[in-house]
C-alpha cells in the first residue's frame, strides 16, 4: 500500500486577500514497511503536508491517491480511507476523555461501527503494541505518565488497523525515557506488523535515529529527499534553510571542514566513535 | 548569600475524596536540603515524577511546605505577608507559551505585572521598553503576540517577568514545547540575563544538554537529590545517570567512549565544537610527532 502526492500544492484562505500558498507541486510516496521523516523549520508546510495525506485537506491542485486511486475522486470512500491512514496529532493526549483506557482506546473502532467484541479486541492488540500490558485497561488515562498517555492515544488510532500511521511531532515534551519507549515502539510496529510510518519532527536526532528516508520542507516546497547519511552530510545547504543536523553529525562535518581524513557521515555515537578512533591507530 | 534556601523540605500531594476526608498521600518531595547563591546558574533535571516541578513552585510560594522551610533572600514563605515580595523577588516562566500570555498586544502583556502592583505610568514604559530590549523582542513592542512563533512567546514570557525586576528567574521546563531554533532563543537569552545583568537562573527542565552552562547541576530522583555538582563531574556519572532515565548529551557519550578507548582528552568538553577542536588538536600533535 501507498500514498503518492503528485504535484500537489495547497493554498490557504483561497480568494481572499488573506491567501496563503502553504504548498507548491510537491511530488512525494509513502510506502509501507518504511520510516519517512518530514522535516523543515515552522511554518514550512510539515502539518499541511500531512493532512493531505488521509485527506482531511483537499490539494488545491495535483492529486493524492492511494494505492494507485484518486482519493478526492467521485466516489471514493475518504472514511474508509482514514481508517488505513491513521493520523496522530500533536499532543495527542489532550485528546484522551474516557474513564479508562481500554474504553478509550475503543472509541475509533467504535465509530468505525464494529461489534463489540471486535472493537475489544483490537484496542487489546494495539494496547499490547504500544507496550500497555492489561494492568493498564482499567486505570484512568489521566493518571498515566506523561509517556503512557501518549502511546495510550497513538493506540487509538492503532486500534482502527491503518496501514500507514502519520505522527505529528510524536516525541515533543516527552522525557528522554518517554522518547526512547516510543522511538522503539514505532520501529517495533514497522518491524512486525509492516507498517509504514510517517513522522514530522523538529528533533534532529529522533529523524536520525530512526528514518530510512527524510523529505526537506522549505517554504512550502520540497527542497531535498535521501537517506540520513545523505541529508545530514549537507551541513551547509541544511544550515542555509534554518535547519539544525543532529549534534554527531556536526563534531564530523568540524573534522572534515579541520582537513581530517574522515567521511563525515556517522549518525550515531558508535559510529563517530569507530571513525574517530582510526585517526588514531 | 544565598538567594534561595530550603531546609529539610517536605511537600505532600494529598488526594481527597467528596467527603474531603483524606483517600492518599503522595511524597513528592523528601527532605530537599539546597541553597542558591545570587547570580549563580543552576540547572534542576530529572524524569518525570522527579520532583523538580513541585520544588520549582516552592521558589515563588505557589506551594509551602508540608515540613521544613524555604526561605527567600530571608523570607520564609509560610509567612503570608512575605507573599508579594517574594512573588517579586523569584518570578516563574512556566512551559506553554499560550497559557501566560493575557494581553493583545506585546507591550502591554509585558506592562500588565508592574501595573498591577502600582508601579507609576512612566515606570512601566520604561521597564517595559528596557525588558523588551534585554529579550530581543523591541520589534515586536505593537504585535498581537498571536502571530509570534513558541520560542518568541517565551521571550516575552521572560521580559514581562524581568518586569517585576527580579533577582531569580525559575524556567519549569519552559523550552518543553519549543522547536530547536525556539530552545535556542531562550537558552541564548537567559545565558546573557544571567552573565550580563547577574540574575541567579533556575532552569528546570529534562534535557541533560540544557544543562551545559550551569554552573551547577542537580540531579533529583523521587523527591531527592541524587548529585549536585558542576556539569561535567555530572555527565561522568553516565551509568548513574541513566539509571535515573538520563541521557547524557551526545557530544559527552562521545568523549566518553573516546577516552575509554585510550584518546587523551581533556576533562570538562562540552559542547561539540570544543570536543572536535580537542579532537582536532589531538590529531595534528600526532601528525607533528610522526
Amino acid at each position: 500500500m501507498s500514498i503518492e502526492l503528485r504535484g500537489v500544492s495547497y493554498v490557504y484562505e483561497v480568494g481572499t486577500p488573506m491567501e496563503v500558498r502553504s504548498l507548491n507541486e510537491i511530488d512525494l510516496t509513502v510506502r509501507e514497511e518504511e520510516i519517512l521523516a518530514i522535516i523543515g523549520h515552522t511554518g514550512s508546510g510539515k502539518s499541511t503536508l500531512i493532512q493531505l495525506m488521509n485527506g482531511l485537506l483537499k490539494p488545491y491542485s495535483g492529486q493524492v491517491l492511494f494505492n494507485g486511486e484518486d482519493i478526492f475522486g467521485e466516489k471514493y470512500d475518504r472514511r474508509a480511507l482514514r481508517g488505513r491512514v491513521g493520523l496522530v496529532f500533536q499532543y495527542p493526549e489532550y485528546q484522551l476523555f474516557e474513564t479508562d483506557v481500554l474504553t478509550d482506546v475503543c472509541f475509533g473502532p467504535k465509530n468505525q461501527g464494529l461489534p463489540e467484541e471486535e472493537r475489544i479486541a483490537r484496542a487489546k492488540t494495539a494496547l499490547e503494541a504500544v507496550g500497555l500490558g492489561e494492568e493498564y485497561y482499567t486505570r484512568s488515562p489521566f493518571e498515566l505518565s506523561g509517556g503512557e498517555k501518549r502511546r495510550a492515544a497513538i493506540a487509538g488510532v492503532l486500534a482502527m488497523q491503518p496501514r500507514i500511521l502519520i505522527l505529528d511531532e510524536p516525541t515533543a515534551g516527552l522525557d528522554p525515557q518517554g522518547r526512547a519507549e516510543l522511538l522503539s515502539m514505532l520501529r517495533r510496529l514497522r518491524e512486525t506488523k509492516g507498517i509504514g510510518v510517517v513522522i514530522v519532527s523538529h528533533s534532529m536526532d529522533d529523524v536520525a535515529e530512526l528514518a530510512d528516508r527524510i523529505a526537506v520542507l522549505s517554504h512550502g516546497e520540497k527542497v531535498k529527499e535521501g537517506t540520513p547519511k545523505e541529508i545530514f552530510g549537507d551541513r551547509k545547504g541544511l544550515e542555509e534553510i534554518g535547519l539544525s543536523i543532529p549534534e554527531v553529525s556536526r563534531i564530523m562535518a568540524l573534522l572534515k571542514e579541520a582537513g581530517l581524513p574522515v567521511d563525515g557521515t556517522a549518525l550515531s555515537v558508535e559510529e563517530a566513535e569507530e571513525e574517530i578512533a582510526k585517526l588514531f591507530q | 548569600m544565598s538567594i534561595i534556601r530550603t531546609q529539610d523540605l517536605v511537600y505532600e500531594y494529598v488526594i481527597r475524596d467528596e467527603t474531603g476526608a483524606v483517600e492518599e498521600k503522595n511524597r513528592a518531595l523528601r527532605s530537599v536540603n539546597l541553597s542558591v547563591k545570587a547570580g549563580d546558574f543552576v540547572a534542576v533535571v530529572g524524569r518525570n515524577g522527579s520532583g523538580k516541578s513541585t520544588l520549582a513552585k516552592h521558589f515563588n510560594a505557589l506551594l509551602v511546605p508540608t515540613e521544613g522551610t524555604v526561605w527567600i533572600e530571608a523570607m520564609d514563605t509560610r509567612d503570608e505577608t512575605h507573599l508579594w515580595d517574594i512573588r517579586a523577588a523569584a518570578g516563574m516562566v512556566f512551559q506553554n507559551p499560550d497559557n501566560q500570555i493575557v494581553a493583545t498586544i506585546v507591550e502591554e502583556d509585558v506592562g500588565f505585572g508592574p501595573e498591577n502592583i502600582g508601579v507609576p505610568t512612566e515606570e512601566i514604559w520604561e521597564r517595559v521598553g528596557r525588558c523588551l530590549s534585554e529579550v530581543g523582542m523591541s520589534a515586536y513592542a505593537q504585535a498581537s503576540p498571536g502571530r509570534l512563533s513558541g520560542g518568541q512567546k517565551q521571550r516575552v514570557a521572560i521580559a514581562g517577568v524581568l518586569a517585576m525586576k527580579p533577582k531569580c528567574i525559575v524556567l519549569d521546563e519552559s523550552t518543553a514545547m519549543l522547536d530547536p531554533q525556539g530552545r535556542r532563543e531562550v537558552l541564548k537569552t537567559i545565558r546573557e540575563l544571567n552573565q550580563a545583568e547577574h540574575i541567579t537562573v533556575l532552569l528546570i527542565t529534562h534535557y541533560m544538554e540544557e544543562t551545559v552552562f550551569a554552573d551547577r547541576v542537580i540531579v533529583m530522583k523521587r523527591g531527592e537529590i541524587m548529585m549536585d555538582d558542576v556539569p561535567h563531574a555530572v555527565f561522568a556519572r553516565a551509568e548513574e545517570l541513566e539509571a535515573l532515565g538520563l541521557t547524557l548529551p551526545k557530544t559527552a557519550r562521545l568523549a566518553q567512549a573516546l577516552r575509554r578507548r585510550g584518546l587523551d582528552l581533556p576533562e570538562g568538553l562540552l559542547t561539540g565544537e570544543e570536543l572536535a577542536e580537542a579532537v582536532i588538536a589531538l590529531y595534528r600533535g600526532k601528525e607533528t610527532k610522526a
